[in-house]
């Protein structure tokens, strides 16, 4: 787990880049979050726009085995949204402002043996999410194609990237962070 | 072919060398096989191993493997590399991506099936790739999807066989990484 950075102690042209599983959280702060190269998995991002906090992870599979604790909660969907939202609490922020992007669940490669772990992903995220009552405002989901998420703290605005498109901003304006 | 009762590294950097020779004579250029190795690593760093950059862009041809092996095989080129390599096979005039791309994957088919055969002469077994994948997009986002697999099925060591084709002048031009099971270095081990 990457967890760290609640004290703002980042440089400014600090980017962390967040491997599968790991989870981040913070409050306002120069710099940027980023996954890259998603591809089944699930990049999931959890803001709160009035408290200026947010967190961020890596989601690989659906569920965790449930043998107790996992060492990476951000590794499952089932563990990393309430991990994150614990995560939140602890910066201040109230659930009720608490609104979910997310990126990623891709079919890249036809399987044999597993199926496809992407859709069980988006499924698996959209009924945590509901289940929590956490309002998705912004997604893009499925498909066959790689992305990157980022997060810019500052602002509070999350961006994709695909291979030959334009970057797309995914943060409704109501969303983002208001100058610190 | 090596030595009987050689260990099993050795006999996939041969059968390495086996794949590289058939690229070399289907393109008709010389790629010799460099930086072969054979590790062991946790699923979740699958993403971080070919290349520092998880954007980066490639044209890959992925197949299962099937039979007495397990796994996934990748042979990875730059996409202008794929391009180049396709044009080498058909000719100045193939533009047409969907004609690279199904020439990519019968190429991937040749070195893939001249690697999986060397093994499974020596070892008397059978292995054979599942009929091609092309694919085009970020190599990060393709071993994110195999290191989801791992995962899944609850590995927790994933070993990696890879070898870089480089030309004799040296360019890096492609890679075969076969992602396979700790039980087929071990069944391959014990035969």
């Amino acid at each position: 787990m990457n967890l760290g950075n609640a004290t703002g102690m980042i440089a400014p042209s600090d980017v962390v880049s967040l491997g599968l599983g790991e989870s981040i959280v913070g409050h306002q702060a120069e710099g940027t979050w980023v996954i890259y190269g998603l591809g089944s998995c699930i990049g999931l991002i959890l803001s709160d726009h009035v408290g200026r906090n947010a967190a961020m992870a890596h989601i690989v599979l659906p569920q965790s085995p449930g043998l107790g604790a996992v060492s990476q909660p951000g590794k499952y969907v089932d563990t990393a949204v309430p991990f994150l939202l614990a995560e939140l609490r602890k910066l201040g922020s109230d659930e009720r402002n608490v609104r979910a992007q997310m990126v990623g669940g891709a079919k890249m490669l036809q399987l044999k043996k597993m199926g496809d772990i992407g859709s069980r992903n988006i499924e698996s995220i959209r009924q945590v999410l509901a289940d929590y009552r956490i309002p998705i405002i912004a997604e893009r989901l499925g498909g066959t194609s790689g992305r990157t998420l980022r997060w810019d703290r500052k602002l509070g605005i999350a961006t994709m990237s695909q291979v030959g498109q334009k970057d797309v901003i995914l943060t409704p304006v109501l969303y983002r962070f208001a100058a610190g | 072919m090596a030595q009987r009762g050689a260990e099993p590294k050795k006999v996939i950097k041969e059968a390495l060398l086996k794949a590289g020779e058939a690229l070399s004579e289907i393109i008709e250029r010389r790629f010799n096989p460099a930086e072969i190795s054979v590790t062991y690593h946790d699923p979740l760093e699958l993403p971080s191993l070919p290349v520092d950059n998880p954007e980066t862009l490639v044209a890959a041809a992925f197949y299962q493997v099937e039979g007495d092996l397990s796994g996934y095989l990748l042979l990875v080129f730059s996409t202008d590399e794929a391009e180049a390599i396709a044009q080498a096979v058909l000719g100045p005039e193939a533009a047409d991506e969907a004609l690279v791309d199904s020439a990519l994957g019968e190429i991937g088919n040749i070195v893939g099936s001249s690697f999986l055969n060397y093994l499974a002469d020596y070892f008397s077994i059978y292995a054979a790739p599942t009929p091609p994948q092309v694919v085009r997009d970020m190599l990060g986002a393709l071993m994110e999807t195999l290191a989801a697999v791992a995962a899944a099925e609850g590995r927790t060591q994933v070993p990696v066989i890879r070898t870089t084709f480089a030309q004799e002048e040296g360019t890096v031009t492609a890679f075969l990484l076969w992602v396979t099971d700790v039980e087929d270095i071990r069944r391959l081990g014990s035969k």
